[in-house]
């Protein structure tokens, strides 16, 4: 009787687990593309600032720590770290703008399906227009976020020759103890500082814009 | 007090422990299927923490798109190991309920939620110990009922060789698997 009971007593909780998968999944199903859409668009907002103070915090980083530090492997040690995040960021804020653009148009798509649908010609005129204003304003919100991700990608470029410069470093350094090789940081720091300059007033622009693509109205 | 001479005798302190500890032992393998429903990792952007079951449920979320795009093979950690470890926690604790054992499902658990933990950082908010409560409980117990299985294999072990009677006994009680008589079940 009593392994009975517990056999009873595990299938009440298989039970009560597939009644949460249930009803979580249910949920996912019903949503509507307009929610999954604003989700998308938080998530570039959420990963344009993270991009943005990861990046930033890699270029103060180059400003400060470089004049301080004289051993090569201390400063691959400061900067790994954050070279590898500034480049996990960016991967992240380059996929939100494309899963964004993947559930615009699957946004857009459900909006048009619905405006054919008006037997009224007048209405479906009006409808039609509000569709085309919005979609406009999807396209300028996209060629901001693209803009964006290339001046983000500019700067990861420049940190890529860095990241080069301070491996080529420390190659040279197992046979060499020459520290002049830091001399090439510096014009790299100089020609990132605009960059991030450039980025940062890009992202500033996104942050903006990436409240909603409709706020705007 | 002497009892009448058909009354069954009264359950001994050891008995009553040993059935105890049985009982503990199986509530341990259910808590774990119980967490499934508590807070487990939070992603990165999204506001709110995940739960066991609601990781299952982005294999059918458009979320999915982006964690993919991200990192491929940290997205089928998060989404494949919740459900492998449903299914393993089902089969421990319909075993303990038969007051079997299942090592390699409670062994199987144990590496599932380590592999998220670590294995999923990129997707995951947060540095160091990517768990909330429900996984960390996960780990907790998963790792106490594999010391309670490795028990009862040495026990099992001292048994077959005749050794160490009295640590025999103790095990005997503390994992459980000795004796006992009960109203419900006589053994």
């Amino acid at each position: 009787m009593l392994r009975k009971f517990l056999q009873l007593a595990v299938v009440a909780i298989v039970v009560a687990v597939a009644a949460g998968f249930g009803w979580l999944a249910y949920g996912e199903v019903n949503t509507s593309e307009a929610v999954h859409f604003d989700e998308s668009i938080s998530m570039v907002r959420h990963q344009t600032e993270s991009v943005s103070v990861t990046l930033v915090d890699t270029g103060a980083f180059v400003d400060a720590g470089v004049a301080n530090i004289t051993d090569v492997s201390l400063l691959l040690g400061e900067w790994t770290p954050r070279y590898n995040g500034a480049q996990s960021s960016y991967q992240k804020f380059d996929s939100a703008i494309a899963a964004a653009e993947v559930r615009a148009e699957a946004y857009f798509a459900s909006q048009r399906a619905l405006t054919g649908r008006y037997h009224d010609p007048v209405r479906r005129a009006r409808a039609q227009a509000n569709d085309d204003a919005n979609y406009a304003l999807y396209t300028q919100w996209r060629s901001r976020a693209h803009q964006t991700r290339e001046h983000a990608r500019n700067i990861l470029k420049r940190l890529d020759d860095m990241d080069t410069d301070l491996r080529k470093l420390e190659l040279s350094s197992e046979f060499s103890f020459d520290a002049g090789g830091f001399d090439t940081v510096p014009s790299a720091i100089s020609a990132l500082d605009d960059e991030l300059s450039q980025f940062q007033i890009a992202s500033e622009n996104i942050r903006d814009i990436t409240v909603s693509p409709f706020e705007e109205q | 007090m002497s009892r009448k001479r058909n009354e069954p005798p009264r359950q001994s302190w050891r008995e009553s422990t040993t059935f105890a500890m049985r009982l503990v032992a199986f509530a341990v393998s259910l808590a774990i299927m119980g967490a499934f429903l508590l807070p487990w990792v939070k992603l990165d952007g999204e506001s709110d923490v995940r739960t066991g079951t609601g990781l299952m449920t982005l294999a059918i979320s458009p979320a999915r798109d982006y964690l993919t795009m991200v990192a491929p093979i940290q997205t089928v950690v998060l989404i494949a190991c919740p459900v492998a470890m449903l299914l393993f926690a089902i089969i421990l604790a319909a075993k303990y309920a038969q007051r079997k054992t299942a090592l390699f499902a409670t062994a199987a658990i144990l590496a599932s939620a380590i592999a998220i933990i670590y294995g999923a950082r990129d997707l995951v908010d947060g540095s160091g110990l990517n768990a909330e409560f429900g996984l960390s409980l996960i780990v907790i117990l998963s790792a106490l009922l594999l010391v309670h299985q490795a028990l009862i294999k040495i026990r099992t072990r001292l048994r077959i060789k005749r050794k160490l009677p009295a640590v025999q006994r103790a095990l005997f009680i503390i994992t459980g698997s000795g004796h006992y008589r009960y109203r419900w079940e006589q053994t």
